[in-house]
């Protein structure tokens, strides 16, 4: 297939003809986004690494999101709306929250101190992250929590099983509840995250 | 808008709006500089992102198991016999290929995401909306809508009163629409397209031409998508496809 001479109108189009199912078409653009991205990060003088990396996280993003809204949005310049995505991914990532390690944590020698920090910081971000999610879920409306409850506590992940153990009328009506409730799982949760961020930082 | 003003609840609903490709140019332009000028913020889409991916990690998509299927000799008999009837259903299945009018409308339904209020957007939608209570009844009803209580959703929108914001009357038709009283669904997307304020109007129209299709009203869902093809508004190409099966 001919590269064509990517313009906001050819990016459409190239986006019209995958919402058609032109696989060929979506994979190129994709290329084409990335590429384009990476170098727009880079006259904004991000090191070659974080422009790939940004770049990288940013188009994923737009290849789920396009593949599960099935290519319905009402964006016209998505050159510009994925560059977005990466450059605010990175501005956001320097403003990262840290975690404050409990004292008597630090281990003696000055060399192990960097590696051994980020390695407790990161753990403790991930209980945290996990412990967001049991709050998080209380926190969902009733069908909602009933959902993720059942699902975390059986561990039971397959539609029609939860159909039986829900009694609720078809394997459908899970997943269907499964995609509403999506969002606001995701929006609870962050705040949980934050929530206990902040709990955890002030106790020091 | 300054911390002091938002919520964390507004801000990571902004922010899982833009990573669903969901801001307009003007949304998009603000929110660059909101996370260029806001450490909270910029923060928080950190955050949001980071709850995104566990969250997709923990429950991927799901998908449907295959029962494993037993053959018997009773079920051999029955097979035969099912075949028998599958020739004869076939000449019958000829007549029957089109789906429904109703079966059309369900699908598209289902393919399209519900207008909820949004409580980041309520001076545009309507000014009646920056009370406080109705504002809140807006986001519990917008909950419930979303997970599916849809009766739950009408007991909140019910006894808000008339003349009630545009938004009201979307939420209370696509409730409407769920719980198969088509009629007043289709009333209050009458309502809500002849609010001044309703926000996604072409959408809305979207809504009321399936719920005409699903009360097998073709003439009347005709002329409405025939308009959003004309107008080249966002479902315009679903709305020809449609036009093409009806």
């Amino acid at each position: 297939m001919n590269e064509p001479n990517w313009t906001i109108e050819t990016v459409q189009a190239a986006i019209e003809a995958a919402q058609k199912g032109d696989q060929a078409a979506f994979d190129q653009l994709q290329v084409y986004l990335y590429e384009h991205t990476k170098t727009a990060l880079l006259k904004q003088q991000l090191p070659a690494d974080k422009a790939e990396r940004f770049a990288w996280d940013a188009t994923e993003i737009f290849k789920t999101k396009f593949v599960k809204k099935g290519g319905a949005f009402a964006v016209k310049n998505w050159k510009g709306y994925v560059f977005s995505i990466a450059r605010n991914l990175w501005l956001a990532e320097q403003k990262r929250p840290k975690v404050v390690q409990a004292k008597g944590q630090l281990p003696d020698t000055a060399s192990e101190n960097v590696d051994h920090l980020v390695q407790a910081e990161e753990k403790q971000y991930k209980d945290i992250v996990a412990e967001a999610l049991r709050l998080a879920i209380s926190r969902l409306t009733d069908i909602c929590k009933t959902l993720y409850s059942t699902m975390m506590e059986q561990d039971e992940y397959r539609p029609r099983e939860l159909t039986k153990i829900l009694g609720w009328k078809s394997a459908r009506q899970v997943t269907v509840r499964l995609d509403n409730c999506k969002p606001q799982l995701k929006r609870k949760h962050a705040i949980a995250i934050e929530e206990l961020l902040d709990q955890n930082n002030l106790k020091e | 808008m300054n911390a002091d003003t938002t919520t964390p609840e507004r801000d990571y609903t902004l922010i899982q709006r833009f990573f669903d490709f969901d801001l307009s140019p003007k949304e998009l332009e603000d929110f660059d500089q909101k996370v260029s000028t806001d450490a909270t913020f910029a923060k928080r889409v950190h955050i949001y992102r980071q709850s995104e991916q566990f969250i997709e990690q923990q429950f991927p998509p799901l998908k449907e198991v295959q029962q494993p299927q037993q053959r018997n000799r009773s079920t051999r008999t029955a097979l035969a016999i099912g075949i028998l009837l599958l020739i004869g259903g076939l000449i019958a299945l000829f007549f029957l290929l089109q789906p429904s009018p109703g079966e059309v409308a369900d699908k598209a339904w289902y393919a399209t995401e519900k207008l909820l209020f949004d409580d980041t957007l309520r001076s545009i939608q309507d000014d009646s909306t920056t009370d406080n209570t109705i504002s809140t009844l807006l986001s519990e009803a917008s909950d419930a809508l979303n997970a599916g209580d849809y009766e739950e959703a009408l007991s909140i929108l019910t006894p808000i009163p008339t003349p009630a914001a545009g938004i009201v009357h979307v939420l209370r038709g696509q409730a409407q629409y769920e719980l198969g009283a088509y009629p007043d669904a289709i009333n209050n997307f009458n309502l809500a397209l002849d609010s001044p304020n309703t926000a996604d109007k072409d959408i809305v129209t979207w809504l009321l031409a399936l719920t005409y299709l699903k009360t097998e009203n073709v003439e009347a869902a005709k002329t409405l998508l025939e308009q959003i093809v004309a107008a080249d508004l966002p479902k315009a190409e679903a709305a020809q496809e449609i036009l093409q099966q009806i």
